[in-house]
């Protein structure tokens, strides 16, 4: 029987009893410590050492998507994503950023002095450069350098360079939508990124047979465009043209259709390339057509002969006595030409665009039936076209007009508009006196990959359609009558209904400049086009002079673009369509037209003509 | 006394039963050892190697107030060994043939996977040169370009065009657009 008494032993030394005890303890404790911790990795805080064991082997890329297309009316390209790659580096990686910024000087075509800092800079990260071809890309990465790696960086290109470039806008670095349509519709373009979840080695090196995750990329939509390419380019082109031809520091013009409200072209100058748009001014890049607003002046009396057409104030038959200035409400007012008392008719006054014969009916029709059809024709509102940065113009409420607000407002000065509102008041007349809202994205993709329509407001009758047509007979006598301002504007074998508008530029503290203007449609017994021309201080200063020819050109290539004929024979000539006009009545004994040279005439207040 | 058990024969083949008759109660310490009964039919293969009752002398009990118990206790009687070289190879060749199956299978999956990733590679880059290529088209069919292009090779635009009106029917009031209406007025182009 053994001692166990006590544990030394007599020789010294524990005894093996408590030494097999000891150990015993000793690894009981050492089992409970393993056990308990793997209790905790295995279970309590799996998921914190399960999620460090992913991030050591799963990679995740994410899949850019695709920006979708803006095309044309006719499915040409204006705005595209082309694949792109960026190369970046790790300068912590790299041990020579001498020799690899030598390599990649040579493939990048630039100097390897500016590269050396990019792939020293002590950082982990930096660009070496942006949205490159794939093919060099590819090149770039053959060459194994250490640190260097590419990642897919699509570029949004216009390969048609300046080409509408307000309308679409440009995106940013990041793809995002900067401006115009691709800022307004960057959530239906930009589409949604995928992801692919792959095993990387430890090198980083994607581990190709353990197989991979992968969320497809959700591609933008595709929008398209009631723009014409072709019109649009034309457009432009006779833009800069009569710009630059009439000194003027800039301008708009609208092309439209009448019966779908559909802008076929939209034109701005200054403009810019949206692929080099970080050159652009801001001023280059202000859509002026919807953004920028000018007192209308002449171009808006079609809206006081409609109020007191429609409001029976005065029909084509009436004459008035117009004499050369009118005093209202203290205020004297002046016709854009000296010229004795005549006895004119409403269509005389529009075709001679008088002021005063204007006034005088605008005092018939009253405030408040002047405000009713400014209103109605859109005045003091956004029309909604989905541009971004749309202005609604000016136009003082009706309680707060003071005694010169009608006669001003009558003839086009006090107010103010966009060139995309006044065509839309043309195109309204030209359409038979019904509204269309316009538009400018024809259709876009949706959720199922179709094209649709995008909802839009719908039409409303303005004016009654024989207030259209006697409004029409008054538009063609403007270009085609003896006397009227808008001569320049006729097109051999089409009748042309328009008018032209020359406004005093409101600055701060009075006016200062002119703006000169034609709004007009064609063929005037089936409008199928209306264009708005604005220069903005052109030198002549007369809408006659340099918007009416100008519109002449668009015009007359839009319609020879679409395939638009001449038609019947004009009503105006051939007496169908609507009731012959009256001949022009004259008062005592006045000179017969032309008058003097109205641009050696003062023209205040409310010059127009 | 001595008692006597009676037992049942349940798998005579495969066990062999013993049974003792122990003395209870003390009164007889020899125990009596009741033979088996014989089988109801041969029994054949392994199981025909039946044993003999075994007898297994008791002591005396030490205590002779002690009561013993019967239990039966068994024993499987094993097959003689059959030559297990043959099974292992089989059993080896066996599971070699399926590692190497498993390995080859394997190594055609990955193979496959490669080329499915360069497959996926090549449709990628041919994906980013029809992009690139209709992108190329598409600057050379602006009309900017074509105007500068018509400009070098010395053409200008028209500036006299005027419809031709038939003289049968009158053009079309406007028309659509497009070209189909633009040859129907004559005035197209």
């Amino acid at each position: 029987m053994p001692d166990f008494g006590s544990p030394v032993r007599a020789g010294g030394g524990f005894r093996p009893r408590v030494r097999l005890l000891f150990l015993l303890g000793t690894m009981s404790v050492c089992f409970v410590l393993i056990a308990g911790r793997l209790v905790w990795v295995q279970g309590v805080d799996s998921s914190h050492y399960a999620a460090l064991a992913t991030i050591q082997r799963e990679r995740t890329i994410t899949l850019p998507a695709s920006r979708g297309e803006i095309v044309d009316r006719n499915g040409n390209i204006l705005a595209m994503s082309v694949d792109a790659k960026t190369i970046i580096a790790d300068p912590h990686q790299i041990s020579d950023p001498q020799a690899e910024a030598t390599q990649l000087a040579t493939l990048l075509g630039v100097p390897a002095a500016d590269l050396v800092n990019d792939l020293s800079n002590g950082s982990g990260f930096s660009y070496v450069a942006r949205q490159i071809d794939p093919a060099t890309a590819t090149k770039i990465m053959a060459l194994n350098l250490p640190g260097i790696t590419d990642v897919d960086d699509p570029k949004r290109e216009y390969p048609d360079g300046q080409l509408a470039a307000q309308v679409l806008g440009f995106v940013g670095s990041d793809n995002s939508g900067l401006s115009g349509l691709e800022s307004t519709d960057n959530a239906a373009l930009a589409g949604k990124p995928g992801t692919e979840e792959i095993q990387a080695d430890p090198a980083g090196q994607e581990i190709v047979s353990a197989g991979s995750q992968e969320t497809p990329p959700v591609q933008g939509a595709n929008i398209q465009l009631t723009l014409d390419q072709d019109i649009q380019f034309e457009t432009e082109s006779v833009l800069a043209q009569a710009v630059q031809s009439y000194h003027a520091s800039g301008g708009s013009i609208v092309v439209m259709q009448p019966s779908t409200g559909d802008v076929l072209a939209l034109a701005n100058y200054p403009t810019f390339d949206p692929n080099e748009f970080a050159t652009a001014t801001a001023d280059d890049m202000t859509d002026r057509a919807v953004s920028d607003v000018y007192e209308p002046g002449s171009t808006n009396k079609v809206i006081t002969a409609s109020a007191a057409l429609e409001s029976g104030a005065v029909t084509t038959q009436t004459v008035i006595s117009v004499p050369d200035t009118l005093k209202v409400a203290g205020s004297t007012f002046h016709d854009a030409e000296y010229h004795p008392t005549l006895d004119l008719t409403l269509p005389q006054i529009l075709e001679q665009s008088s002021n005063i014969g204007t006034i005088k009916i605008a005092l018939q029709v009253g405030s408040s039936t002047l405000d009713k059809y400014l209103l109605k024709f859109g005045y003091g509102q956004p029309t909604g076209i989905g541009l971004p940065g749309e202005s609604a113009g000016l136009l003082p409420t009706l309680r707060n007009w003071s005694g010169t607000t009608l006669p001003t407002t009558a003839i086009g000065q006090g107010v103010a508009i966009t060139v995309l509102q006044m065509a839309s008041v043309y195109a309204t007349i030209a359409n038979g006196g019904i509204w269309e809202q316009p538009k400018i994205v024809a259709a876009e993709g949706n959720a199922a990959g179709k094209m649709v329509a995008p909802p839009s407001a719908p039409p409303h009758r303005v004016i009654q359609p024989q207030t259209a047509k006697t409004i029409t007979q008054m538009l063609l006598q403007v270009i085609d009558g003896s006397t009227g301002t808008g001569g320049e504007a006729a097109i051999p074998g089409y009748s042309v209904a328009g008018k032209t508008g020359t406004a005093e530029k409101p600055v701060a503290g009075g006016y200062s400049g002119y703006v000169a203007s034609f709004m007009g449609y064609a063929p005037a017994q089936d409008p199928q086009l209306v264009v708005g021309v604005v220069l903005d201080q052109p030198t002549p200063i007369w809408g006659a002079d340099t918007a009416a020819p100008t519109f002449k050109t668009v015009m007359q290539y839009a319609l020879q673009r679409l395939g638009i004929g001449p038609g019947p024979a004009s009503p105006a000539a051939s007496g169908s369509g609507g009731p012959p006009l009256p001949a022009p009545a004259r008062s005592g004994d006045a000179p017969a037209y032309p008058l003097p040279d109205p641009s050696s005439l003062p023209v205040a207040p409310g010059a127009t003509d | 006394m001595a008692r006597r058990i009676d037992t049942r024969e349940e798998d005579t083949a495969r066990r062999v039963r013993h049974l003792i008759v122990l003395p209870g109660g003390g009164a007889d310490p020899v125990p009596e050892i009741v033979p088996l009964p014989e089988p109801a039919e041969p029994v054949v293969g392994s199981a025909a190697l039946q044993p003999a009752a075994v007898t297994v002398p008791l002591e005396a009990p030490a205590h002779p107030g002690l009561r013993l118990r019967l239990r039966v206790i068994s024993r499987t009687v094993t097959a003689p060994k059959a030559p297990t070289m043959p099974f292992i190879v089989f059993a080896s060749v066996l599971v070699s043939l399926a590692v190497l199956g498993l390995v080859v299978l394997r190594v055609m999956v990955d193979q496959a996977s490669f080329h499915v990733d360069d497959l996926s590679t090549r449709v990628a880059q041919q994906q980013s040169s029809l992009t690139q290529l209709n992108y190329d088209v598409s600057v050379a069919d602006a009309p900017g370009a074509i105007a500068s292009r018509a400009a070098a090779l010395g053409m200008v635009p028209a500036t006299r065009i005027q419809p031709l009106p038939t003289p049968s029917a009158p053009a079309p009031a406007g028309g659509s657009t497009g070209s189909a209406a633009g040859s129907a007025s004559g005035g197209g182009g």
